[in-house]
């Protein structure tokens, strides 16, 4: 699928459940009342960062054992979305948090602290990406540090089960019609294609930097 | 006798508790239904900060993406002009 119909189509579907919201599912639910409408786009944001950081993962253990750059790139670009995935889930959540529970915050929730850790984390992993410069070294580390911060995947979604629930329950709304379980998943579903969209975009930024950097090499090695 | 009166004290209390069960989800619908105007400016900011973070994603990368296109066409033109078999030899 071209890049720009891929961006299209997520765009698309992130705008239809905006729609859905609005016009579909029920205002208000029986537990929480009109502040679970905030769950349509909190929930597909916390999946979908979940799922890139677990493929930035994977893809840095490819990186290990093919030693393939592109592989690298890939993994880059899926912990750059990821991050912004998680960004929309914290703000979100945060938001959310303050209508329903009347705080912004709580230092003292596992849920709340485990994302908050692993999108630091994350954001390390970007400030290692930078602070390297020669390419297969940089390459090598970030595929390590990659693996390593994968262990915050289940560190978030066992969290609670683990450490106890405070604020943030499993599950926070009761879900019971249809109409709010097919928006639920048609935003999971929309925002997976709008955020592998974003993967691809990022790709492309980290591809043409690395054709970039070859060329300039190029140059340096016929001037010698 | 004391079971009219246990029947009796019984029925009272279970009518007591059923309205007060009753008061105190009436209370609560009315305290939510009053805290529910708040929500909508919460869902307004919720929904604005989600899609405004994922435009500016979307715009910036589309920019940077455009750029870097076009500084590379032009590298490797101006690379493949000075040195029309360096390319291939690297490449190869």
């Amino acid at each position: 699928m071209p890049l720009w119909l891929h961006l299209l189509l997520g765009w698309v579907m992130a705008i239809a459940t905006l729609g859905m919201v609005g016009f579909y599912v029920p205002s208000a639910d029986a537990i929480i009342g009109e502040s679970y409408l905030i769950f349509f786009y909190h929930f597909p944001s916390a999946v979908n960062c979940l799922n890139l950081f677990l493929f930035a993962g994977i893809a840095s253990l490819i990186y290990l054992v093919w030693r393939s750059p592109r592989v690298d790139l890939w993994a880059a670009s899926a912990v750059e979305v990821g991050i912004l995935a998680c960004t929309v889930t914290l703000a979100t959540g945060s938001v959310w948090a303050k209508a329903a529970w009347g705080i912004w915050w709580n230092v003292t929730d596992p849920r709340l602290m485990s994302v908050a850790v692993m999108w630091l984390v994350y954001v390390a992993y970007l400030a290692l990406r930078n602070t390297i410069n020669e390419p297969v070294k940089r390459a090598r580390f970030c595929a390590v540090f990659g693996i390593l911060a994968v262990l915050n995947v289940p560190l978030v979604l066992f969290s609670i089960r683990v450490l106890g629930q405070v604020n943030h329950p499993k599950m926070e709304v009761s879900m019971g019609e249809m109409s709010m379980v097919l928006t639920r998943w048609f935003g999971a579903a929309g925002f997976l294609v709008l955020y592998t969209a974003f993967w691809r975009l990022r790709y492309r930024v980290h591809a043409c930097k690395y054709e970039g950097l070859r060329l300039e090499e190029g140059f340096s090695r016929v001037e010698i | 006798m004391i079971l009219n009166f246990w029947n009796a004290w019984l029925l009272q209390m279970s009518t007591a508790l059923a309205q007060s069960e009753e008061a105190a989800g009436m209370t609560k619908m009315q305290a939510a239904t009053e805290h529910q105007a708040n929500f909508q400016p919460y869902i307004f900011l919720a929904y604005g900060l989600a899609c405004l973070l994922l435009l500016i994603f979307s715009i910036w990368t589309f920019l940077e993406t455009k750029k870097l296109e076009r500084k590379l066409e032009y590298l490797k033109e101006r690379f493949l002009r000075a040195h029309p078999d360096a390319l291939d030899d690297r490449d190869g």
